[in-house]
């Protein structure tokens, strides 16, 4: 069959024009959640930006939520995700070891898209500095996590604590910063380290826990989670998921998912400096994601 | 009627309104109901499915780590379909208890999220995470435990509630029936009755509209209220006897109308006026029967040719009838005298009045009414004529009577000188006896002027013109000579007159020296008397009274007299013969003495044939009824009759005078102008043609001539002969046979009708 120069070209068009249709052409986008907070709640808030976002991409976008903060890296590697939000370490090892792209960081209703550590303690706990810590009880987030244990070794390797795992009577993660809470709220720690939005969040919830909490050391700030996607995402996807980020605000319905996040809006997240991690990891001589199941004394 | 259809329909919408408002109500409470029914069967399945949830998570709990394990995602979609369900419930319950359970449950399902979520995410020892477990277990065995018992209130309660409900509805769905059949039953009631309102009277009022058509005016209708309706009815009656009166008011006026037109026609077609009446555009609108009585033309023939009044003007009248014309707008009241033709050719004088119409200041036309003044203008030249002999007879009778004087002187001085004169003076004696001659000459003139005066002194008495008729037979035999036959018929029958036989002896003798003047070459003289009875018309138109009269005939078979000279041959001095041949006295003289008498001259003349004058003595008063009469009329005997005539006659006064005089006896006729025409007009008409009435002397053909031509094809032709000359003289002539029926001129009409009658029925 003989095609005429005409048809020819519509055919180099239709090519053309549908690889990066083709590339654009995924049913579904999955967005992996950190367990930062109670998982359900972690779910519930980002809800509504996954219905948003499937409206403006035109893709189904998909939430799934981690137990752990270890597994986002590992669902990563599958392909099980393609985006996430990470945390301050894991999204350093993301971009490290997989190359995630930082697409938008979420601005937090103070305005800030920083997050800071806290330690804190019962009040009635008596515990106020951290020789008052020994042989008590510690629990952590996840080995995974900046503001949820490395911040907390890290400052009790800098007040002369070098074994922090035999310092304290116990030691757990409870996989979620506001677990921390609760157990130290239910006595179950007596000392918590968990990130200050949680903690502030909590305290909004329930004015009580500040009159029975204290915190006693907090930390500077770090970067708060970053939605990174992968790097084999289409450019024209990423581009789109970024604009449609950044511009949320700028609208209201996006500024309604906005404030069921618990954000102000979305600012772009170019690849931070996250070389403060490394120092971190080696003041707290922790390397990967080898921790135990810490065991009590 | 407004206020009460505003009522009734307000009635009616009220209801409907009620009704609808009921229903609507009704339907409301039902569909609330069902919907409270749904909602509580909806909050069951929500407890349902809080169990279902609940039991889920618990089993995604026992499973954690198992090959029947759940992913985590799936775990959080139970978990937060949970706290879903969880709230639903909430949502829905209003009831301080429950809602305090609810809440509760709501309590414990965050605790149990909080719970899970901790033993998910934690990170510890199998002794720590089998504590959070157990923790989280225990929470969703409490949570299971009192949705369940919520469920079981709950469904205990929404049993009752869904019987409720479904009675309500039972009741509702009753109520919204029993309003619909209702309304509908009242509706139609209000229907039915407003219809009912509006259409009897409607129909009261199309059937009296219907009986009024039908023509019972003054028809009523019995409905009355107080709604417009009511004075719809009041006014319709009020109408309806409004229409009966006008109707009847029109109905006395029409009839008033009727009867005025037929007074009007009547008087209009009886009038002998002709009358009519012309528009403003000079159109003819109205014109009387009489129109044909006067000029022969119908109605219908005025109609079809509306010119054919101006038309029939006499051509020598037509000059002074357009300067009327001209002035028909104008408002003056004209009245001019002109002549007209009439359809049969004969001439009449109309007196025309002509009066301008006017309404207010309008003008509608002009009235004109014509009356045939012909005999009034005949008798004005009578008058004049008579006036004038009159005038003349006194000049003549003052002249000779002054003359007589002088020549009594004359011959009384002639006859003395005479005496006186020598026997041997022969000449001058001659000459004396000369003067004496011329004296005596000159007073038989006199005599004549005197007797043409009426100034002779008369002598008379009751004589008979029989015996003063032989009396001078032989001297009339003298006179006339040889070469002339005279005839004398007298009449059996004699009526005695009172007059001079002397001037009647003068009379008949200047006659006859006419007559036999008049036939040079010989001829015949006839001379007859008869009693004849004058009618009236006969008598008005010579200006003489009705009665008995002795009818004196001298007819001559001579030159005739020419018409133009008619009206003159009885002035003084007038004459047709030759100079010295006459002293143009004698028909002045004739004329003189039997004016004298009280009688008059009748004159029949036709150049080339003859003349003959009838002079008519009235009867003397002793013996008036005597004599006979050629017709006695019977009074008893109707001389009406409505057969066809025809009549021959070449004088047109006297062809007038037949066709008004037979056609007034109801008589159809045909009119012919000389022979020839009555044997055209004969063939023409012949089978319409009862009888005919001939001029024995006619140009053309006389009447005999016409007679023997129609009785060739009709030899029963009913014939009456009539003529101014005597039987005798017509038959001496050849133009008269014995035998035929005749009637002199002038005619009588009764005699003229009797003798038709007697020809018609014989």
């Amino acid at each position: 069959m003989i095609m005429g120069k005409a048809t020819k070209l519509l055919i180099f068009s239709l090519v053309v024009l549908c690889l990066p249709l083709r590339a654009f052409c995924q049913d579904e986008m999955i967005i992996g959640l950190i367990p930062e907070e109670n998982i359900f709640d972690q779910v519930k808030k980002h809800r509504p930006l996954a219905a948003y976002l499937s409206k403006k991409l035109g893709i189904k976008v998909r939430l799934t939520i981690l137990s752990r903060y270890g597994d986002i890296i590992d669902k990563f590697e599958s392909g099980k995700m393609d985006g996430a939000f990470f945390g301050i370490m894991t999204g350093y090892l993301a971009m490290e070891k997989l190359g995630v792209v930082p697409i938008a960081t979420p601005v937090g209703l103070d305005g800030k898209s920083t997050v800071q550590s806290y330690i804190f303690v019962r009040k009635d706990s008596g515990i106020k500095t951290v020789k008052d810590m020994q042989d008590k009880r510690i629990a952590f987030v996840d080995s995974l996590t900046v503001t949820g244990y490395l911040f907390a070794v890290s400052y009790l390797k800098e007040q002369g604590v070098h074994n922090p795992e035999a310092y304290f009577k116990e030691h757990y993660f409870t996989g979620s910063h506001d677990s921390v809470i609760y157990s130290v709220l239910d006595n179950r720690a007596d000392i918590g380290c968990a990130k200050d939005r949680i903690y502030k969040k909590m305290i909004e919830k329930d004015r009580s826990i500040n009159n029975e909490l204290t915190v006693i050391a907090t930390s500077r700030d770090f970067p708060s989670a970053t939605l990174c996607v992968r790097k084999s995402m289409p450019t024209q996807l990423k581009t789109k998921l970024k604009n449609v980020l950044l511009r949320m605000g700028e609208e209201a319905e996006g500024k309604e998912v906005l404030n069921k996040l618990g954000a102000l809006n979305f600012e772009d997240a170019q690849k931070r400096n996250y070389s403060f991690v490394k120092d971190i990891i080696r003041k707290t001589g922790k390397a990967f994601r080898d921790e135990q199941e810490p065991e009590s004394k | 009627m407004r206020k009460k259809l505003i009522y009734y329909l307000s009635a009616l919408f009220l209801l409907f309104t009620i009704g609808a408002g009921l229903s609507i109500y009704n339907t409301y409470k039902i569909s609330r109901d069902i919907e409270s029914v749904i909602n509580l069967h909806r909050v069951e399945i929500i407890r349902q499915n809080l169990i279902i949830n609940t039991q889920t998570v618990q089993g995604n709990l026992y499973t954690t780590g198992t090959t029947f394990g759940k992913e985590l995602d799936v775990i959080v979609e139970n978990v937060i379909a949970l706290e879903e369900a969880s709230r639903n419930c909430l949502n829905c319950h209003h009831n301080k208890e429950v809602a305090d359970r609810l809440n509760k449950i709501v309590h414990t399902v965050e605790q149990y999220e909080q719970a899970i979520s901790q033993l998910i995410t934690t990170t510890a020892n199998e002794k720590r995470i089998e504590r959070l477990k157990m923790v989280a277990i225990g929470i969703g065995d409490s949570l299971l435990s009192r949705t369940q018992e919520m469920a079981f209130l709950a469904d205990k309660s929404l049993n009752a509630k869904t019987i409720g409900a479904l009675k309500k509805i039972n009741y509702s769905r009753f109520i919204l029936l029993a309003t619909v059949i209702f309304a509908f039953l009242i509706g139609v009631l209000i229907a039915f009755k407003l219809t009912e309102m509006i259409t009897k009277p409607i129909n009261e009022l199309v059937d009296a509209t219907r009986m009024i058509a039908s023509g019972d005016l003054g028809y009523t209708i019995s409905y009355n209220d107080n709604t417009e309706f009511g004075e719809l009815a009041r006014n319709f009656n009020a109408m309806s006897n409004a229409l009966k009166e006008g109707y009847e008011n029109i109905s006395q006026q029409k009839q008033k109308l009727t009867e005025s037109e037929w007074k009007f026609r009547t008087l209009s077609e009886f009038a002998s006026d002709w009358e009519y009446w012309i528009n403003e555009k000079r159109e003819v609108v109205f014109i009387s029967a009489s129109c044909e009585q006067v000029s022969g033309y119908t109605q219908q023939e005025f109609i079809d040719n509306p010119d054919l009044r101006h038309e029939m003007v006499h051509p020598e009248d037509k000059n002074s009838y357009a300067v009327h014309m001209d002035s028909f707008l104008t408002a003056q009241h004209e009245e001019i005298e002109f002549r007209i033709i009439t359809k049969t050719g004969k001439m009449k004088w109309l007196s025309h009045v002509c009066r301008p119409i006017y309404i207010e200041d309008r003008f509608l036309g002009r009235r004109v009414s014509n009356r045939d003044i012909t005999d009034k203008k005949i008798l004005e030249e009578q008058l004049l004529q008579s006036q004038k002999m009159e005038s003349l007879g006194l000049m003549a009778g003052g002249v000779a009577h002054d003359f007589n004087n002088l020549l009594t002187a004359i011959t009384g001085y002639a006859s003395l000188l005479q005496h006186g004169l020598d026997n041997s003076d022969e000449t001058t004696k001659r000459y004396v006896q000369q003067v004496l001659n011329a004296a005596e000459r000159a007073q038989n003139l006199t005599g004549s002027l005197l007797a043409f005066s009426r100034k002779q002194i008369m002598k008379p008495n009751t004589i008979k013109l029989n015996e003063v008729i032989r009396n001078i037979s032989d001297l009339l035999k003298s006179l006339i000579g040889e070469d002339i036959e005279v005839l004398i018929t007298c009449s059996e029958t004699e009526s005695p007159v009172f007059a001079d036989p002397n001037q009647i002896e003068q009379v008949v003798m200047n006659l006859v020296t006419n007559a036999r003047d008049s036939m040079p070459a010989g001829g015949r003289i006839a001379i007859g008397t008869t009693s004849e009875l004058l009618g009236q018309e006969f008598a008005v138109k010579y200006n003489a009274k009705p009665g008995r009269y002795m009818m004196l005939s001298i007819s001559d078979t001579g030159s005739g007299i020419d018409k133009k000279d008619i009206p003159h041959i009885f002035e003084p001095f007038f004459t047709t013969k030759e100079k010295n041949r006459g002293t143009g006295l004698g028909l002045a003289m004739v004329y003189g003495i039997i004016k004298q008498h009280g009688g008059f001259i009748d004159i029949y003349t036709e150049k080339g044939w003859g003349t003959t004058f009838k002079i008519y003595l009235p009867a003397s008063e002793e013996t008036k009824g005597e004599g006979n009469e050629a017709v006695e009329v019977q009074p008893h005997v109707d001389l009406r009759g409505t057969e066809t005539i025809l009549v021959a006659e070449d004088e047109e006064a006297v062809r007038g005078f037949m066709e008004d005089a037979l056609r007034g006896y109801g008589y159809k006729v045909l009119l012919a102008v000389d022979g020839s025409d009555a044997i055209k007009k004969y063939v023409e008409n012949k089978e319409h043609i009862d009888m005919i009435i001939l001029d024995v002397v006619m140009p053309k053909r006389n009447g005999k001539e016409v007679y023997n031509h129609i009785k060739k094809t009709n030899p029963d032709v009913r014939t009456l002969f009539m003529s101014g000359y005597t039987q005798d003289i017509l038959t001496s002539r050849g133009i008269y046979e014995e035998g035929l029926e005749f009637i002199s001129k002038p005619v009588e009409i009764n005699n003229l009708m009797a003798k038709i009658k007697s020809i018609l029925n014989s």
